[in-house]
């Protein structure tokens, strides 16, 4: 009911900036970056809806990724579906691993969800490895299908096409959060994070709640993944590794767990920042430490994310 | 006479060696209000726990409300009947406000939509005189009292049959007390039946119709409010203790 001047100011003005990058950065590698980071947001805030709104450590979210990545690159390429309606695919398809995965996990508490959502993980990734026929092992798949919009090809706009895609979904995914977080669903989300037995006590049934979050939570992670199986044409095995889940994690931590757009902005600024950072010799492997490191730091120093810091720094009238 | 609301036949609950609740069978009657009272420690609070599966179910026994079994029912849906519970200890969901609150009790365990939702929370609120200017606030931010109200008030949205309260009045200074005690008549008034535990003895004797001791997880006394504080075995066990 509060609505303050920052927090609905704040994202329209980046929207706007965003809407615009393109015309200035005409270069399709900044573009990559971009879209890149448009990605990792999707995974990172919706992942936050889970972890940050219900506290469910669910640390098989990238495994959603992985199933979109899948869908879409078996969908388009194996069976000659649309480009467009194989990215799509991807959610439903991802929503259904949350199911098989939820109700197990609906049940046990703290440690034992970790363990048992990455072991879900590493099934998963392990089923992609041994059924080769179908999705290319080890290897992956290559040359899928790409977009096409009647005759606008999307590989000769130096990734005008995509970005303006990848913002979309972007967009589209975070109206869908913040209708989700604003109803009483969201807020019983937030009930069954705090106080289980309280909220139980007010009719909430605790292991549905968790469950229904983590099928949502699923559903624009997996289309993520359909679009960046699309985009960049590959599926491999490595977007169930240990890489991108610790990044994507440290952008949910350092942006805020349980903000809307702390995960979104730090995205943006990590997508940038390990870019930054590879670009510096002998730093490839390293930055994954250094993001690390910050992410420690800023969990020490500033609990909420940067963005609750940044918050508590802007005068409180303007907020 | 009119048929239990809430009955309990022989419920039991141990804890390791302990026998927190020990063969308890009790009914409480549509429209009363029934006090239990108790020394510390003597199972008041399991007793509530475990009538509403919340966060432990009993041992052995079986529980009956408006004649329906329910000690096999997952918590959510004994509270979506209408058997609703305060807690002792301070609960509350930090981030929510006191509509908020309100809003999402109403919703799940009332069943109620949006619109509809939102005016039973506004209704309880006023109910519970809760201060208009502080609903929106976040939970985390209220006082001790208006959490104490909040957590009734939350109850109140579920729409109960029975309201369940685990000493509603401690902390309260004489003047909460007093409103309490108006609020819970007039509850019960319009037709809600309460069971309440309290060690403000003057609020148990004053609202309820009767009452049952507890020592030691055992029923001790139970039966008409004056009658039972006249009872030795009471004095002795309960007031003595205390003194
Ligand atoms: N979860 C638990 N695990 C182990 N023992 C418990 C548990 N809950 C309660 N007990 C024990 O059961 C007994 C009854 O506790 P209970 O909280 O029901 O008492 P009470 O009558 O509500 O007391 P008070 O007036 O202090 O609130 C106590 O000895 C308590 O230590
Ligand atoms: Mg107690």
């Amino acid at each position: 009911m509060k609505t303050s001047l920052l927090r609905a100011a704040l994202p329209l003005a980046a929207l706007a900036v965003l809407a615009v990058v393109p015309v200035f950065a005409i270069d399709s590698f900044t573009r990559h970056l971009f879209i890149i980071a448009f990605i990792y947001a999707i995974i990172a805030s919706n992942w936050n809806l889970s972890l940050g709104h219900c506290g469910v450590f669910n640390f098989g979210h990238l495994t959603f990724f992985g199933v979109g990545v899948y869908t879409a690159a078996i969908a388009a390429k194996t069976y000659g579906v649309d480009p467009w309606i194989a990215i799509l695919l991807g959610g439903p398809a991802a929503a259904v691993a949350a199911f098989l995965i939820a109700a197990p996990v609906a049940r046990l508490k703290g440690i034992y969800v970790v363990l048992v959502t990455f072991a879900f993980g590493q099934l998963v990734m392990q089923l992609v490895l041994s059924q080769s026929a179908t999705t290319g092992g080890a290897q992956g798949m290559v040359r899928i299908p790409y977009l096409r919009l009647g005759d606008y090809s999307f590989l000769k706009d130096y990734k005008l096409g995509y970005y303006y895609v990848a913002l979309g979904l972007l967009v589209v995914s975070t109206l869908f959060l913040k209708l989700v977080i604003d109803s009483p669903f969201g807020k019983s989300l937030k009930a069954v994070r705090d106080a289980e037995d309280y909220a139980a006590a007010r009719g909430i049934s605790v292991s549905r709640q968790r469950i229904l979050v983590l099928i949502l939570s699923a559903i624009f992670t997996g289309i993520a993944g359909g679009f960046y199986a699309i985009y960049l044409r590959v599926a491999s095995p490595d977007v169930f590794g240990f890489g991108t889940l610790s990044l994507a994690l440290s952008m949910v931590l350092i942006g805020g767990v349980g903000t809307t757009y702390g995960p979104i902005a730090a995205a943006l600024a990590l997508t940038f920042a390990t870019e930054a950072l590879a670009g510096i010799r002998g730093f490839e492997e390293a930055r994954f430490i250094v993001i690390a490191v910050a992410m420690i730091l800023v969990l020490r120093l500033a609990p909420g994310g940067l963005l609750r810091l940044l918050e508590l720094l802007v005068p409180k009238s303007l907020r | 006479m009119t048929d239990p609301i809430l009955q309990t036949k022989s419920v039991t609950k141990v804890f390791g060696g302990l026998t927190a609740v020990k063969d308890v069978s009790f009914e409480v009657r549509a429209g009363e209000i029934f006090g239990i009272a108790g020394p510390n420690g003597s199972g008041k609070s399991t007793l509530f726990n475990i009538i509403t599966s919340i966060p432990f179910t009993a041992t052995s026994g079986e529980i009956y409300f408006k004649g329906e079994r329910i000690d096999r029912r997952p918590p959510y849906r004994i509270a979506q009947s209408g058997l609703c519970r305060t807690f002792q200890k301070d609960a509350e969901f930090p981030d929510l406000s006191a509509r908020e609150t309100l809003l999402v009790s109403a919703v799940y365990n009332g069943r109620l939509r949006g619109g509809e939702a939102a005016a039973r929370a506004g209704r309880v609120l006023e109910r519970v005189e809760f201060s208009a200017a502080r609903s929106d606030l976040p939970s985390r931010d209220l006082s001790i009292y208006e959490k104490k109200q909040l957590m009734i008030a939350s109850a109140l949205a579920c729409d109960p049959a029975v309201l369940m309260l685990d000493e509603p009045a401690s902390g309260l200074t004489k003047p909460e007390i007093g409103k309490l005690d108006d609020l819970l008549v007039s509850l019960n008034r319009s037709g809600i039946t309460i069971v309440l535990i309290e060690h403000v003895l003057s609020l148990l004797l004053s609202v309820s119709q009767r009452l049952m001791v507890l020592n030691y997880g055992e029923i001790l006394a139970a039966g008409a409010p004056a009658d039972v504080v006249k009872d030795p075995a009471v004095v002795e066990a309960y007031l003595g203790a205390r003194a």
